[in-house]
C-alpha cells in the first residue's frame, strides 16, 4: 500500500459539510453529533429552533462548526434556501442526510376510504417528497464538485407492514426505491446514495437511558430494541470514503427482525433427522 | 386470455415429489385438469393414484433414471413439477455435516437432477414448463430450519436463473412458494396460525390454481418467478 494511502483516515471529515435533517432530535440529533466528531461541519435542519440549537450546542462542544436552519422540508422553496444557505455559508455541501420524517399521518382506527387526499398527501411528503426536494437541491451541487454522499432513512416498513398503517410504509418503500434511483442517475458523478432500514428503535432521550435488558421486546429476534446510537456508526461509514463502491444499497438494521417474520418469535421446530 | 386457460388436455406430465402432505393436491390439480399424469416417487413412499408412478433410490443417480423412465413411459414430457421439500429442523451447532448434506441434497441437489433430466427432451423440442414447490422459508427463517432455509433459497434461486438459462427455449421455469401449509389444523401451534395475516392455515388444495396456471400454455411469459402462496405472511414485519 502507498504510504499516501495508509496516511488517509477515511473517517477525518476535516474539510466536509454535512447537512442533516430532523436534526434536533432522536437519529439526526445523533448523527450530528457524530459527523461533528469527525470533523465535519453540520448544518441541522429541522422543524423546531429550540431542539435545533440544542444539537448545534452539543456539536459545537465536539470543537466543531454546526448550524441551525429551522426548515419544513415539504416545502420546497424552503429546501432550496436551506442548501443555498448551507452552500453560502459553509462553501460547500458533501454529505446529506435524509432524516426527517413526521407526517403522523397513519390513524389505525381509519379506514382506509376514509383517507382523505389532504392526508393521503401529507403522510406521503412528510416521509417521501421532503427527501426528494433535499436531494434534489443538494446533487446538482454534489454533480457539479463530483463528490457527494446521501444518505436516506427507511424503515422496516417499507419492507412489510402491518395494520393500520397506510401512507408510511408506502412512502418508505419509495424512500428506498428513491435511494436507488438517485444512486442510479449519479453513479459516474462519484454521488453515491444510500439508505439506512432501521427496525424498532427508541430516540427518546429517557428510552435511551434504560438499560438494554429493560428495553427489551419480545418479538425481536436480538430481544432488544435499538438506540439511534446503534445506527449512528452506519450513517457515518456511508459518509465516509471507506465505502466509496457501495451505492443504491438500502441496508437492514432491525435486529433480525424482517428475516424472523414468518412465525411468532420463540417458535422453533424440531424434526426427527431423516435416515440415510 | 391465452387459448384453453387452465387446462393441461393431454399434457404429459411428470410429478416428481416425496409424497408429502402436498403431493395428492399436487395430482389431483394436474389429472383434474387434463394432464396425462406419471409420478416419480421414493421406493419407500406410496404415491398418489395415477395413470402411471415409478419409483426411485434416494441418490442422484436414481433419481435421474426415474425421471427418464417416466418420461420414456409417457413418449414425451410437456411439464415437469418437481415436490421435493423435505424438512429438516435441528439447531445448526447440533448437525453434523452428514446432516446437513442430506438436507440439501434432498431439498437442493434433488430439484437439480430432475431439471436436468428433463432438459434433454425440453431443449430438444423447444418448450416445457417446470414449477418447482418451493417453501417461504427460503425467503425468511424460523430458528432451527437453517438448513433448510438454505436450501430452499437455493431452489428459488435456481428457479429464478435457470428461468433465464432457458428463457429463450420456450421452457417456463417458475416456483410456488408455499406459506404455513398444513394437512390438520392442529399440525402446528395455533400461534403460528394468528401470525399469518388471513389468519387462516394454507391447505395443500391452496397449491393446485396456481399450479395450474404455470403448468399451462397460459403462463407464456412468466418464468422465474416465484409464486409466493402464504396467506399474507411475507408482507408481515
Amino acid at each position: 500500500m502507498l504510504e499516501a494511502e495508509i496516511m488517509t483516515d477515511p473517517y477525518d471529515f476535516s474539510g466536509k459539510v454535512a447537512l442533516v435533517t430532523g436534526g434536533g432530535s432522536g437519529l439526526g440529533r445523533e448523527v450530528a453529533i457524530g459527523l461533528g466528531k469527525l470533523g465535519a461541519s453540520v448544518v441541522v435542519a429541522g422543524r423546531r429552533p429550540g431542539p435545533l440549537q440544542e444539537t448545534v450546542d452539543a456539536v459545537h462542544a465536539t470543537g466543531h462548526r454546526a448550524l441551525p436552519v429551522p426548515t419544513d422540508v415539504t416545502d420546497s422553496s424552503q429546501v432550496n434556501a436551506l442548501v443555498d444557505r448551507t452552500v453560502s455559508h459553509f462553501g460547500r455541501i458533501d454529505f446529506l442526510i435524509n432524516n426527517a420524517g413526521i407526517s403522523g399521518a397513519d390513524d389505525p382506527a381509519k379506514a382506509v376510504w376514509e383517507i382523505t387526499d389532504e392526508v393521503w398527501h401529507r403522510g406521503i411528503d412528510g416521509e417521501l417528497t421532503g427527501s426528494f426536494f433535499c436531494a434534489r437541491a443538494a446533487g446538482r451541487h454534489m454533480v457539479e464538485q463530483q463528490y457527494g454522499k446521501i444518505v436516506n432513512v427507511s424503515s422496516g416498513f417499507g419492507y412489510g407492514t402491518q395494520r393500520g398503517q397506510v401512507m408510511y410504509g408506502v412512502a418508505k418503500a419509495g424512500v428506498i426505491q428513491l435511494t436507488r434511483v438517485l444512486a442510479m442517475q449519479w453513479a459516474r458523478d462519484n454521488v453515491n446514495v444510500n439508505c439506512i432500514v432501521p427496525g424498532l428503535f427508541h430516540t427518546l432521550p429517557e428510552d435511551m437511558e434504560k438499560p438494554l435488558e429493560e428495553r427489551g421486546h419480545r418479538f425481536i429476534p436480538v430481544g432488544y430494541v435499538a438506540t439511534a446510537r446503534d445506527l449512528v456508526d452506519l450513517v457515518l461509514l456511508l459518509c465516509s470514503d471507506a465505502s466509496s463502491y457501495v451505492t443504491g444499497e438500502n441496508i437492514m438494521v432491525d435486529g433480525a427482525a424482517l428475516i424472523g417474520a414468518y412465525a411468532p418469535w420463540g417458535y422453533q421446530p424440531l424434526t426427527p433427522t431423516p435416515e440415510a | 386470455m391465452s387459448p384453453a386457460p387452465f387446462n393441461l388436455k393431454d399434457k404429459k406430465t411428470v410429478l416428481v415429489t416425496r409424497c408429502g402432505i402436498n403431493a395428492p393436491a399436487l395430482a389431483a390439480a394436474l389429472t383434474d385438469a387434463g394432464a396425462i399424469l406419471s409420478i416419480v416417487h421414493p421406493e419407500s413412499a406410496t404415491p398418489p393414484p395415477s395413470s402411471a408412478a415409478v419409483p426411485w433410490f434416494r441418490d442422484a443417480g436414481g433419481l435421474h433414471n426415474a425421471v427418464s423412465s417416466a418420461m420414456g413411459g409417457l413418449g414425451g414430457i410437456d411439464i415437469l413439477v418437481n415436490d421435493l421439500a423435505s424438512d429438516v429442523a435441528k439447531p445448526l451447532a447440533d448437525m453434523s455435516y452428514e446432516e446437513w448434506r442430506m438436507a440439501i441434497d434432498r431439498n437442493l441437489d434433488a430439484v437439480f437432477v430432475s431439471c436436468r433430466a428433463a432438459s434433454g427432451r425440453m431443449l430438444a423440442q423447444q418448450g416445457g414448463r417446470i414449477v418447482n414447490i418451493a417453501s417461504g422459508l427460503g425467503a425468511r427463517a424460523v430458528v432451527n430450519e437453517t438448513a433448510f432455509s438454505a436450501a430452499q433459497a437455493g431452489v428459488i434461486h435456481l428457479t429464478r436463473a435457470l428461468g433465464l438459462e432457458w428463457a429463450r427455449d420456450n421452457i417456463r421455469v417458475n416456483a410456488i412458494v408455499g406459506g404455513w401449509i398444513v394437512d390438520s389444523d392442529d399440525a402446528l401451534p395455533d400461534k403460528v396460525r394468528r401470525y399469518i395475516p388471513n389468519q387462516r392455515w394454507g391447505k395443500p388444495e391452496d397449491l393446485a390454481g396456481v399450479l395450474v396456471y404455470l403448468a399451462s400454455d397460459s403462463c407464456s411469459f412468466t418464468t422465474g418467478e416465484p409464486f409466493f402462496v402464504d396467506g399474507g405472511v411475507m408482507i408481515r414485519t
